[in-house]
C-alpha cells in the first residue's frame, strides 16, 4: 500500500496522493513540546511538494484542484484564529501502517514552484505546500477502550457501572484500562461518556475526574481512604451511618485543632515520589457555629512524627451557610524519594468553636491529570449523558434527542491517558451540599492514540 | 501553564467564550490582604474579546498547571487592545454612592455640612457593591451648589468609566486587570457609632470642686460681706455658697458676687495709736490696707484686743466698731490681722467671728447626666474631661460612673480616681480616667457622671474642672442636696468604649465587606484594646490597615489574607523559628526537602532562610532569616520576579516618590 495523504474538514476531502496529485516530498518533522505543559506541542510548520495534473489535460481541473487546496487552508487558517467552521486536518497514513493518522492544519500557503509554468499548457503544475500544523498526530477515527469496573471486573467496551465511591469488591469509584489498551507514544486525552444510572435525574454542581497511571498490578497512593481507617494517636471515634461509605465513619469533636491521620503503605508513598495529590474529602456532616469558621490543612507526616512536610498549602474553610459534603481541600506534594518510608496523610482541623467534624472518606487524585467539570444545568435525566471530549477540547450534556446543551464547564487541562501504563480513571461527583454514595454512573472511554511523527 | 477563571460574586461560573486563550501573566501577594493585584490576558477573536467587559466587576481566580488555585480578587479594569487603540472600563473612578462636604460664609460665620448620600441605584444593583466617595468641594459651596455637584457626579462616574487611549498591541488582546478583594475595603467608608458619647465645651467656664473650710474666725458684716481673718476667701471661686453655724441667722445659701483676693495683713500696731472711741491713727498714712468692711482683730494690746470692723477706712485714720469702745493707746508689741472677704448676693446680718462657721461653695460634688445613642450597648473603658487644680490638694479626684436615680446620680457603678500631681496647676488640660471596661452602658437609660474629691474640703488646695455654658444640665452638690447650677452649664466630657483591635477587624468586615469580603476569621487576638468608635470620615481598608500595624500586645504581628472563600483571615505572623522555605543566591526558593516550591507559589508571610550567608552575620545584622512581606510571580517566566522583605525600602521609598 502506498503512502496516503489528504486534507480534510470532515466534509470534503482533498486527496494529495491519487488521480491528479503527485507526492514528491513530504517528511513529517516531530514538535517540540511547549514548557510546563505534559502533553502540549508547538505547531509545526514543514513542506509538502506536489505535482497537479488535470485530469484529461485539463487546466481548468487543474487549477480548481489548486483552488480547493488554498480554501482548505484559508479555512484551517479562520478556524485556528477565530473558532469559526470545521476544524481542518491533514491526514497521513504511510504505506503498511493500519492507522490512517491525523493533525489540525492551522494554515498554510500554497507557492509556484520554479518553473510551473512551463508545463502549464499541459495540465501540470508543481506547487509547495508551506503548512503550519499541529505538533501532534493521532488517529484519525475513534478507539473505544476496553474498560473494568470493580463490580463489572472483565474489562469491555460497552461501559461499566462506577459508584461514588469505593468499598472493595462492592462499589467503586473507578474505571481501569490495562496497560496494552492506550496506543501511541504520547499521553493523549480521551472522550469520557458518563450516563446517569442512578435511576432518576441528578443535578450534578461538579464532577470530578482524575486518572492515575499504575506499574501493572501495583498500589498507589491514589487508592480512596476510608475515614474510620485512620490510624493512632487519631482523634475521634467511628460512628455508624447508611449513607456513609462502608456504613461507617470517624467523627470528631474538637475545639482548636484536630489532626486525624491515615497511614499509607512504603509501596502507595514511593509511587507517589516527586508528586503532588489533590485530595477531594467527603465529610458526611460538620456543625455549623455563627461566626466561626472551620479549617481543614492537609499535612504530610511521618508515620510516627508529627512535622508537617507539607506546610506550602493554605488553609480551606469548610462552607459558611451549609455543609458541603465533598470538598477539594487542597494539595501534597511528596519529596523525590523513591525509597521512601511509609507516610501519614492528616488533615489538620481548626475551628474556635466546638464543632462535630464527620469523615467519611479520602480520595486522593493526581494533580498533574485532574480535572472538574461544573455543570450548570437543571439535571441529567435517568441514562442521559455527561461528555467531557477532551480531544475536541469541549464538555456538554446530551440530551434525549442527541443533541448536545453546552451546560458542562470543564475547569482544567484535559484527563491523559498514557500508553503503555495501566490508567485509572476516577470519577466523583456532588449535586451541590450533597454527594450522595448513590450517584451511580455508567462510563465508557474513547481514545485516539497520538504520537509526534508519522512512519517513524 | 497558568491558566484564570471567572465567577460572578456569587460564585456562579462565567466561563470565556470559545476560542479565547487566557494568561495570567502576573500577580501579587502581600501580608496585607493576601492577593492584592494581578494581570491577566486574553486572546484570540477580535469580534469575541469585547465579550470580556462583561467581566468587569466579577471575580478572576488564577491556577497553577495542577489546578491549584494561586490567586484571586476582582477584574478592576477591561482594557481592548487593538494595533491603534485601546478601549475599556473601568471601576478605579467609578463611585455610585456620593455625598459632597461643603462650606459657605453666612452672616459673617463659617458654614460647613455634607449633604445627604445619593446613589446610583443600577449600578449597585449591576455590580452587587457600592463604591463610595465623600467629595470635598475646593471652591465656596452652599448646600444647593454641593447637591448639585453630588448629582453630577453620580451621573458622570456612577457606572463603570468609560477608558481609552493610543497605542495597543498588534495582536489584538484583552488586559484585565485585576485587585484583591482585600483592595476593595477602600471602596467603602467606616461608620461606627458604638463607643463615644461627648459633649464639647463651646462656651468654656471653670467649675470649682471640692472648696469650702470651717473656721471660727469668720464674721459678717451688712449688708453683704462674709470675711475670714486668715485670708480663706484669697482664692475662693465665685458660685453658689452655703453658710452654716452662725448664731445671728446668717445661715443660707447665697451666691458670691465678688472675692477679695488681697493678701492677709498683720499690721503691727506699733506704727499706730489707739484713740477713743472709735479711732485708729497712722501718721505714716499706712492704714490704707484696711477697706470699709473688713474684719479686724486685734491682739497683744493692753485694751484694745478683739474683733473690730472697719466702717471708714483711709490712709492716716479708720473707723472701727467693735464689741465696746476703742480704748486709748499706744501698743508696741500689738498686732491687728486682716483677712479677706467675699460679698455675697444676700443681706447678711453683722455678727463677730467666734461661731463656728462652715463655708461650702457648691460643687463639693459635680454630677452630669448623659445617655449614649443607638441601638447597641458598649463598655465605658475611659472618659476624658478637662481638669486642674488650685494649690496642691492632698487627697485625689475621683470620678463615679453612677446609674440614674430620679434624675440624680444613684448607684455607682465604677469609681476611679486620679492624683492631683497628675493635674496642671491654674489651668485645664485633658485628663483620662481609665475604667475597667467592663460597665456596659445601654441605649435609652440614664447614667451620671460624679466628680468628687476622696478628701476634705479645702479653700485653697481644691480641683478646677471645665464645663460649657452654652447648654445645662451639670448639677452641683451643696452639702447635701443637688442643685442646679446657675448659670447653667454641662460637663465636657467624651466617654470612650474600648474593643480588641482584632475583632474591631471584624465588625469592620461585616460592615463594609459588602458581597466580596464575606466574613472574618480571627485567629489571633491582638490583645490591645482601642476605642470603636469610627466617624466614618476614613475607609475600611484605612481602619484595618492601621489596627494591624499595631500587632499584639506581645509584639506579634498580624498577618491579613482574604482567602478563595472569601474570608479574611487575620493570623499572628509565624516565630522566627519556623522556617520552612530558603533562598538561594540563584534566585531559586526551596522547600523543605530542597526542592523549587510549587510553581505558583508564593511564601509571603513567611520567614525566609538565606543559608548561604554565614550563620554569625546572618543573625548579628539580622539578614536571615528575613520576613517577607511582598512578592510578585511571574506566570510567563514561571518564576518570582520581586520581593520585599520586611525593613526594606520600597523603590519608590528609594526614588522619592509618593
Amino acid at each position: 500500500m502506498p503512502h496516503v495523504l489528504r486534507m480534510t474538514d470532515g466534509t470534503t476531502t482533498i486527496n494529495l496522493t491519487t488521480t491528479g496529485v503527485l507526492l514528491r516530498h513530504y517528511v513529517p518533522q516531530e514538535a517540540k513540546r511547549v514548557v510546563g505543559t505534559i502533553a502540549d506541542y508547538e505547531d509545526v510548520a514543514e513542506p509538502i511538494e506536489l505535482l497537479l495534473e488535470g485530469s484529461g489535460g485539463s487546466t481548468t481541473a487543474m487549477q480548481t484542484l489548486h483552488s480547493q487546496i488554498k480554501a482548505m487552508l484559508y479555512a484551517a487558517e479562520l478556524r485556528a484564529e477565530t473558532g469559526r467552521g470545521p476544524r481542518v486536518y491533514i491526514q497521513y497514513q504511510p504505506s503498511n501502517d493500519p492507522i490512517n493518522w491525523r493533525s489540525e492544519l492551522r494554515g498554510g500557503a500554497v507557492d509556484l514552484a520554479d518553473n510551473a509554468m512551463t508545463v502549464y499548457g499541459q495540465a501540470k503544475m508543481a506547487i509547495r505546500l508551506t503548512i503550519t500544523r499541529s505538533g501532534v498526530w493521532e488517529a484519525a477515527s475513534e478507539i473505544e477502550l476496553p474498560l473494568a469496573s470493580v463490580t463489572s471486573t472483565s474489562p469491555a467496551t460497552g461501559g461499566k457501572p462506577i459508584q461514588n465511591h469505593y468499598v472493595a469488591s462492592t462499589a467503586g469509584n473507578f474505571v481501569t484500562i490495562a496497560h496494552t489498551a492506550v496506543g501511541g507514544v504520547i499521553p493523549t486525552p480521551p472522550r469520557i461518556v458518563l450516563q446517569n444510572a442512578s435511576g432518576g435525574t441528578l443535578v450534578f454542581r461538579n464532577i470530578y475526574l482524575g486518572c492515575e497511571q499504575y506499574a501493572n498490578g501495583a498500589t498507589n497512593y491514589c487508592n480512596m481512604v476510608q475515614g474510620e481507617a485512620d490510624q493512632a494517636p487519631s482523634p475521634g471515634s467511628d460512628v455508624s451511618n447508611p449513607a456513609a461509605s462502608g456504613g461507617t465513619m470517624l467523627e470528631i469533636e474538637f475545639t482548636g485543632q484536630s489532626s486525624p491521620r491515615w497511614h499509607y503503605s512504603v509501596a502507595a508513598v514511593r509511587a507517589a515520589a516527586g508528586r503532588t495529590f489533590r485530595l477531594l474529602v467527603r465529610f458526611n456532616f460538620y456543625s455549623l457555629v455563627p461566626g466561626n469558621v472551620v479549617w481543614v490543612q492537609p499535612a504530610l507526616n511521618e508515620l510516627s512524627g508529627a512535622f508537617d512536610l507539607n506546610p506550602y498549602v493554605p488553609r480551606r474553610a469548610l462552607e459558611a451557610l451549609s455543609v458541603v459534603q465533598l470538598v477539594d481541600v487542597g494539595t501534597v506534594s511528596f519529596g523525590d524519594y523513591p525509597l521512601s518510608a511509609g507516610m501519614a496523610t492528616v488533615l489538620r482541623l481548626f475551628s474556635q468553636a466546638e464543632v462535630t467534624v464527620d469523615i467519611d472518606y479520602i480520595q486522593p487524585l493526581p494533580a498533574d491529570n485532574f480535572r472538574r467539570l461544573e455543570y450548570v444545568g437543571v439535571g441529567v435525566p435517568n441514562n442521559h449523558h455527561i461528555i467531557d471530549d477532551g480531544i475536541e477540547g469541549r464538555a456538554y450534556q446530551v440530551d434525549g434527542s442527541s443533541q448536545e446543551i453546552p451546560v458542562v464547564s470543564p475547569k482544567g487541562n484535559p484527563i491523559l491517558l498514557y500508553p503503555g501504563k495501566v490508567n485509572r480513571l476516577y470519577v466523583l461527583s456532588d449535586l451541590g451540599a450533597t454527594a450522595p454514595i448513590d450517584n451511580d454512573l455508567n462510563a465508557r472511554v474513547y481514545y485516539r492514540p497520538r504520537r509526534l511523527t508519522v512512519g517513524g | 501553564m497558568f491558566t484564570a477563571e471567572f465567577r460572578t460574586l456569587s460564585n456562579a461560573d462565567l466561563p470565556v467564550v470559545d476560542g479565547l486563550k487566557v494568561e495570567p501573566q502576573w500577580y501579587r501577594w502581600s501580608t496585607r490582604g493576601g492577593p492584592v493585584a494581578a494581570d491577566i490576558k486574553v486572546t484570540g477573536d477580535p469580534t469575541r474579546l469585547w465579550s470580556l467587559l462583561a467581566l468587569l466587576g466579577r471575580r478572576a481566580v488564577i491556577f497553577n498547571s495542577h489546578y491549584t488555585p494561586v490567586w484571586w480578587g476582582i477584574v478592576e479594569e477591561v482594557l481592548v487592545s487593538r494595533p491603534t487603540r485601546q478601549d475599556g472600563l473601568s471601576l478605579k473612578k467609578m463611585i455610585n454612592r456620593t455625598k459632597v462636604a461643603y462650606v459657605y460664609e453666612q452672616l459673617g460665620e463659617t458654614v460647613t455640612g455634607e449633604t445627604d448620600w445619593a446613589e446610583n441605584a443600577e449600578s449597585i444593583a449591576r455590580f452587587g457593591f457600592i463604591k463610595e466617595s465623600i467629595e470635598t468641594q475646593e471652591i465656596e459651596a452652599t448646600p444647593e451648589l454641593a447637591e448639585a455637584k453630588r448629582d453630577l457626579l453620580l451621573a458622570e462616574q456612577g457606572r463603570a468609566v468609560p477608558i481609552s487611549g493610543p497605542g495597543g498591541q498588534a495582536e489584538a488582546s484583552v488586559l484585565l486587570k485585576c485587585i484583591g478583594d482585600f483592595s476593595t475595603l477602600a471602596w467603602r467608608y467606616y461608620d461606627q457609632p458604638i463607643g463615644l458619647a461627648t459633649h464639647e465645651a463651646d462656651e468654656g467656664a471653670e467649675q470649682a470642686l471640692g472648696v469650702g473650710f470651717t473656721s471660727s474666725r469668720v464674721g459678717h458684716f451688712t449688708p453683704d460681706k462674709i470675711s475670714d481673718l486668715d485670708g480663706k476667701f484669697r482664692k475662693f471661686p465665685t458660685g453658689r455658697v452655703t453658710i452654716s453655724g452662725t448664731n445671728f441667722g446668717n445661715n443660707r445659701s447665697t451666691t458670691i458676687t465678688a472675692v477679695d483676693s488681697r493678701k492677709v495683713v498683720d499690721f503691727p500696731t506699733a506704727k499706730m495709736a489707739f484713740e477713743a472711741n472709735d479711732d485708729w491713727i497712722d501718721s505714716d498714712d499706712e492704714l490704707d490696707v484696711f477697706a470699709v468692711g473688713d474684719w479686724t482683730q486685734v491682739t497683744d494690746t493692753n485694751n484694745n484686743n478683739g474683733f473690730w470692723r472697719v466702717r471708714r477706712s483711709g490712709a492716716d485714720h479708720v473707723i472701727v466698731r467693735g464689741a465696746g469702745p476703742v480704748l486709748g493707746e499706744i501698743s508696741h508689741v500689738g498686732n491687728i490681722r486682716r483677712g479677706t472677704f467675699i460679698s455675697v448676693s444676700d443681706t447678711v446680718a453683722t455678727e463677730e467671728p467666734g461661731a463656728n462657721i462652715t463655708v461650702t461653695l457648691h460643687g463639693q460634688r459635680i454630677a452630669q447626666a448623659f445617655s449614649i445613642t443607638g441601638t447597641t450597648g458598649w463598655t465605658v473603658a475611659k472618659i476624658e474631661l478637662r481638669l486642674g487644680r488650685m494649690g496642691m490638694p492632698s487627697d485625689e479626684l475621683q470620678l463615679d460612673l453612677c446609674a440614674d436615680s430620679s434624675g440624680s446620680p444613684g448607684s455607682v457603678l465604677e469609681s476611679v480616681t486620679i492624683s492631683p500631681a497628675l493635674l496642671a496647676e491654674e489651668r485645664l488640660e485633658n485628663e483620662i480616667f481609665a475604667f475597667s471596661n467592663t460597665i456596659a452602658l445601654n441605649p435609652a437609660t440614664t447614667y451620671h457622671l460624679r466628680l468628687s474629691r476622696t478628701g476634705s474640703n479645702n479653700h485653697e488646695n481644691f480641683y478646677l474642672v471645665e464645663l460649657d455654658q452654652a447648654s445645662g444640665g451639670v448639677q452641683l452638690w451643696d452639702g447635701t442636696a443637688w442643685q442646679v447650677r446657675d448659670p447653667v452649664a454641662s460637663l465636657a466630657y467624651r466617654i470612650e468604649g474600648a474593643a480588641e483591635t482584632t475583632e474591631q477587624i471584624q465588625g469592620i468586615v461585616a460592615a463594609c465587606g459588602q458581597s466580596v469580603i464575606s466574613k472574618s476569621s480571627i485567629e489571633a487576638s491582638s490583645g490591645i484594646e482601642t476605642n470603636q468608635y469610627r466617624d466614618g470620615s476614613m475607609f475600611a481598608y484605612d481602619e484595618i490597615v492601621a489596627l494591624m500595624d499595631a500587632g499584639t500586645v506581645s509584639g506579634d504581628g498580624l498577618i491579613a489574607e482574604v482567602t478563595i472563600e472569601n474570608i479574611l483571615r487575620i493570623r499572628a505572623e509565624p516565630p522566627i523559628t519556623a522556617i520552612t522555605v530558603q533562598q538561594t543566591d540563584g534566585e531559586q526558593w526551596l522547600d523543605l526537602q530542597g526542592r523549587p516550591l510549587p510553581k505558583g507559589y508564593l511564601p509571603v508571610g513567611q520567614w525566609i532562610g538565606c543559608d548561604d550567608i554565614p550563620s554569625a552575620v546572618a543573625e548579628l545584622y539580622r539578614m536571615s532569616p528575613k520576613f517577607l512581606m511582598e512578592a510578585e510571580y511571574d506566570c510567563q517566566a514561571m518564576r518570582i520576579r520581586s520581593y520585599s522583605f520586611r525593613g526594606e525600602p520600597e523603590v519608590d521609598d528609594i526614588l522619592g516618590l509618593d
